[in-house]
């Protein structure tokens, strides 16, 4: 046995199908026989085809002048165009690529540089500090623990560059990305 | 000479070619655009810009409905002046209110002149309903109901499935209806909802 969805499950969209004859046989029947016995429904059906013949009715609007092309008109956009003729998909989506490549390096690199730079700046401050301890006046783990880091921020990173300079050049890098990829999906939406 | 002789001919460059088949749709763009955009002046560009755009990249063309791919150009064109008027929107609603002026060319000769005058109102407000709507729904009800694409044709146009289509036109519809039956006072009369009221 099939059981039917009561009437209210048939909304504007199912009708706005069945107006259409987009509707499965099996469906339209089931609308139609809820047309049948539902006055609420059946107007609403009417209003909306109602609106479909208005729309039908409108007059066209025709062209105001003939849109045919000439070689002049090709050449002035071809002129218009041509520095920027490069600008291809292609050619962005690649940029996109190389930019992210020279990215992922500068993170790869900050990454090792710093790994190197922590330990070694922390045992450069610990040594001093251990000096005159003996090893039952305290525990050598917690002198570690209290290292300030300044030493590893303020230290050169990655090629020798500064952290901050690093930093903005990451984030340069990744709007760039960004807007070339942007770019590239701009340009090859629409041909 | 058919229509897939002009193009393979207007892909070698033959812009005769290309201007016949300009010809053939040039009164479905222009009208497209002036529904989507609501003014003259921005439809009359977008008309041009969409065949020039369509002559540079005909090589993309991949076959199928070329109508279909000229109407995506066309609603490209559209969409990118809609967004261009959304950014800067202090100008923006003078330039999409319907020019008056041009309303006057849609002038049908074989039509009398009473009855074109009526279509003229009717047309007037059917597309004051059409601006209301946002610019995915205006474009899947003109496409549908006024330039009369199937869904099938309306999803290949607008790079959709045909579930988005089925969904923005009922919206689309289901506006308009709600906008043209709180503006019947301003319908001609030939043109109102007939309700039990008015029998």
């Amino acid at each position: 046995m099939i059981i039917h969805p009561p009437n209210d499950a048939i909304d504007d969209e199912l009708l706005s199908s069945y107006l259409d004859g987009q509707l499965p046989p099996q469906e339209q029947r089931r609308i139609e026989a809820a047309l049948a016995g539902d006055a609420a429904l059946a107007s609403s059906l009417a209003t909306l085809r109602y609106t479909k013949t208005l729309l039908a009715a409108a007059p066209r609007v025709p062209a105001p002048r003939p849109f045919t092309l000439t070689e002049a008109m090709l050449g002035q956009t071809r002129q218009r165009r041509g520095w920027l003729s490069w600008l291809q998909p292609a050619t962005l989506r690649g940029a996109a690529a190389m930019a992210a490549v020279m990215l992922l390096v500068l993170l790869v690199g900050d990454v090792g540089v710093r790994t190197e730079i922590i330990p070694a700046a922390q045992t450069a401050q610990v040594q001093p500090e251990l000096g005159g301890l003996t090893p039952d006046q305290g525990d050598p783990t917690a002198i570690i623990a209290k290292v300030p880091t300044e030493a590893a921020t303020a230290a050169p990173g990655f090629l020798g560059l500064p952290p901050g300079v690093l930093l903005a050049l990451q984030i340069g890098l990744a709007v760039l990305v960004v807007l070339l990829l942007a770019g590239a999906w701009q340009l090859s939406r629409a041909p | 000479m058919d229509e897939q002789a002009l193009i393979d001919a207007a892909c070698q460059g033959d812009l005769a070619s290309f201007n016949r088949l300009v010809l053939t749709y040039q009164g479905m763009t222009y009208n497209l655009a002036y529904r989507i955009l609501g003014n003259a002046e921005g439809a009359e560009d977008a008309a041009q810009e969409a065949f020039i755009k369509a002559y540079r990249n005909l090589n993309q063309y991949r076959g199928g409905s070329f109508k279909a791919w000229l109407l995506r150009i066309v609603t490209n064109v559209c969409y990118d002046q809609l967004r261009h008027v959304q950014r800067r929107p202090a100008s923006s609603l003078e330039d999409l209110a319907i020019d008056p002026e041009h309303a006057g060319k849609l002038v049908d000769h074989a039509e009398e002149p009473g009855d074109y005058a009526l279509r003229q109102e009717l047309s007037h407000v059917i597309q004051r309903g059409i601006e209301q709507l946002p610019a995915e729904q205006r474009m899947v009800l003109t496409l549908s109901d006024v330039e009369g694409l199937s869904y099938e044709e309306i999803a290949a146009v607008m790079d959709t499935s045909l579930g988005t289509v089925k969904s923005r036109l009922s919206r689309a519809r289901a506006k308009l209806r709600d906008f043209l039956l709180a503006q019947q006072e301003l319908l001609p009369k030939r043109y109102r909802l007939e309700t039990e009221d008015s029998l």
